[in-house]
């Protein structure tokens, strides 16, 4: 479970990015954050993670304060449970797709492990199943920067799931992918939720895209949560809050027939 | 009547380059381009000073140094001779040469294996982008500048001193060298890498040094080794020199043989390093390309 109470966050610059969020998110969700970009959607992802650090407020989340406190070892522990999915992949090009998914596991190792890049069997087994569950076992051992944009997305999530994730963290999952390559990639999110179990927060740009494959939405305008609710309640109207105007093409993936 | 338009087209050409080249040197003003629509305003141009400054540093440099020319084309007959003794090289001297080659070449490859390795710790502190700390990379960088301004030669020189002469010296120094220049360009190429990877690795729940290993050194794997190949190339080159100092190799026989004159086994000397370097080289390129 992951629970915001109050919370806010100011950069250093004096730009206030989230407002007094409060939001619940239970375990196995998949929520989708909509809202324009500089809403603070991405800050509200990596808060999770303590990739950025709240300025005021309570978040808890699997039980965990994530505060000041929680840094060093217990932080690493605490990140080895939640995965990170990008909107550019993240992925190292010069190296096998394999090889990128182990990479998932460096964490765990030891010192000379991980110098030597020592992966054990079982490592190997894990990753080549997480590859297999999305469907791109058969490049394994192809470089990754030989890859097509859904490909490499579906190698990027393969290796959070290979952390074994509770949760998994997409910031802009399929903005740089095409329509068809994005369908695929969100039912693999949708699958990967329902069938692990594991809570989803994926930033999306496309409105069209969080409707269709999300239940839950949650809009934020100016850093406040605006709009919390299930999908099929989401209205022209709170579309127009949510975004302080029409919606404009960019906004919208699929076309319209 | 034809000839003076020819030389009116002349002379205007001539003032067209000096307006277009010379007079914004004159009006302070750089050159402008102005059409009915816009008008844009080079800046100030200071090529021309520092052009007249270099001929002038020339000028300076040429007369305090006091090079005769003359010197040389008088003594040319000497240099005949010499040329002379080299292009007939002695091919009975090269038994002598082979245990001197064997240690030059064991010199440059103990000498780029010791640098390099000492040199990876360096270049990470010394990225700007994995070190975020300016107070730990820029007092790095600048121990790593000032120990490379002395030249492989002195460090030889010196360190026969310590260790004495012959092989000892000569690898110490050359890994100095080497530790210096692969530092150097290993950490130019950390600074360009992908930083993505990096952070999405940390995002697991990494160390910094578990991220480094797994996101960052697969993309400067294959610079790294490039920049060691090349840098036992350079090695090969400086190992056969360092004997003139004593440090060891075959530059030890070929400061004896000059002593001596033989321009013949010079010859033969010269023709040997001219082999091994071209080998070595191409041996080299060849692995790097196929790197890429």
């Amino acid at each position: 479970m992951i629970r915001f109470e109050d919370v806010s966050k100011q950069y250093g610059n004096g730009v206030v990015a989230l407002k007094n969020v409060n939001l619940t998110i239970e375990q196995g969700e998949f929520v989708a954050i909509i809202g324009l970009s500089g809403a603070g959607k991405s800050t509200l992802i990596r808060l999770v993670n303590k990739m950025i650090e709240t300025t005021s407020g309570k978040l808890l989340v699997n039980d965990v304060s994530v505060d000041q406190s929680l840094k060093g070892k217990a932080l690493r522990k605490f990140r080895r449970r939640i995965g990170m999915v990008f909107q550019s992949f993240n992925l190292i090009g010069r190296t096998t797709v394999l090889k990128n998914v182990l990479a998932a596991k460096v964490a765990d190792k030891g010192f000379f492990a991980s110098l030597f890049g020592y992966y054990s069997k079982k490592d190997y087994l894990d990753s080549l199943e997480a590859l297999n569950n999305v469907g791109i076992l058969d490049k394994a051992y192809i470089r990754a920067d030989q890859l097509s944009g859904g490909q490499m997305q579906r190698v990027a999530l393969s290796r959070t799931l290979a952390q074994n994730p509770t949760i998994i963290l997409a910031d802009e999952p399929v903005a740089s992918l095409d329509p068809v390559t994005a369908n695929m990639i969100m039912t693999d999110f949708k699958r990967i939720n329902e069938k692990f179990n594991i809570t989803v927060i994926a930033n999306m740009h496309h409105v069209d895209v969080a409707l269709k494959f999300v239940n839950r939405i949650v809009g934020i305008h100016e850093g406040e949560v605006v709009f919390d609710g299930p999908s099929n309640l989401v209205t022209e109207a709170i579309l127009k809050k949510i975004y302080n105007r029409e919606l404009s093409d960019d906004d919208i993936m699929f076309k319209k027939d | 009547m034809k000839k003076d338009r020819k030389k009116i087209v002349f002379f205007e050409k001539i003032k067209t380059v000096f307006s277009d080249i010379l007079k914004p040197y004159v009006s302070k003003e750089g050159r402008t381009f102005q059409t009915n629509e816009f008008k844009v305003v080079a800046p100030y141009p200071f090529g021309l000073y520092i052009m007249a400054i270099l001929v002038y540093i020339f000028i300076v440099a040429w007369s305090v140094t006091g090079i005769n020319v003359g010197l040389f084309f008088s003594n040319l007959s000497n240099m005949w001779r010499i040329i002379g003794g080299l292009i007939q090289p002695n091919f009975s001297f090269f038994p002598r040469m082979i245990d001197p080659l064997l240690e030059t070449i064991q010199i440059s490859i103990a000498g780029t294996v010791v640098g390099a390795v000492l040199a990876v710790p360096f270049a990470i502190l010394s990225s700007s982008n994995i070190v975020k700390n300016k107070f730990v990379y820029v007092p790095i960088r600048f121990l790593m500048s000032l120990i490379r301004t002395i030249p492989v030669l002195v460090y030889a020189a010196i360190l026969m001193f310590i260790v004495g002469m012959g092989f000892l010296a000569g690898s110490i120094a050359l890994s100095i060298f080497t530790f210096t220049i692969v530092s150097k360009m290993l950490y130019e190429s950390i600074e360009t890498i992908d930083m993505l990877p990096y952070e999405a690795i940390e995002s697991t729940g990494a160390t910094r040094f578990q991220a480094l290993r797994a996101a960052v050194v697969p993309q400067v794997i294959g610079s790294y080794i490039s920049i060691v190949l090349y840098n036992f190339e350079i090695n090969i080159r400086s190992a056969s020199i360092l004997g003139f100092v004593g440090a060891g190799g075959i530059g030890i026989l070929l400061n004896d043989r000059i002593g001596w004159r033989k321009y013949e086994d010079v010859g033969m000397i010269l023709l040997v390093i001219f082999a091994v370097v071209l080998s070595i080289e191409s041996l080299s390129r060849y692995l790097r390309r196929r790197l890429n």
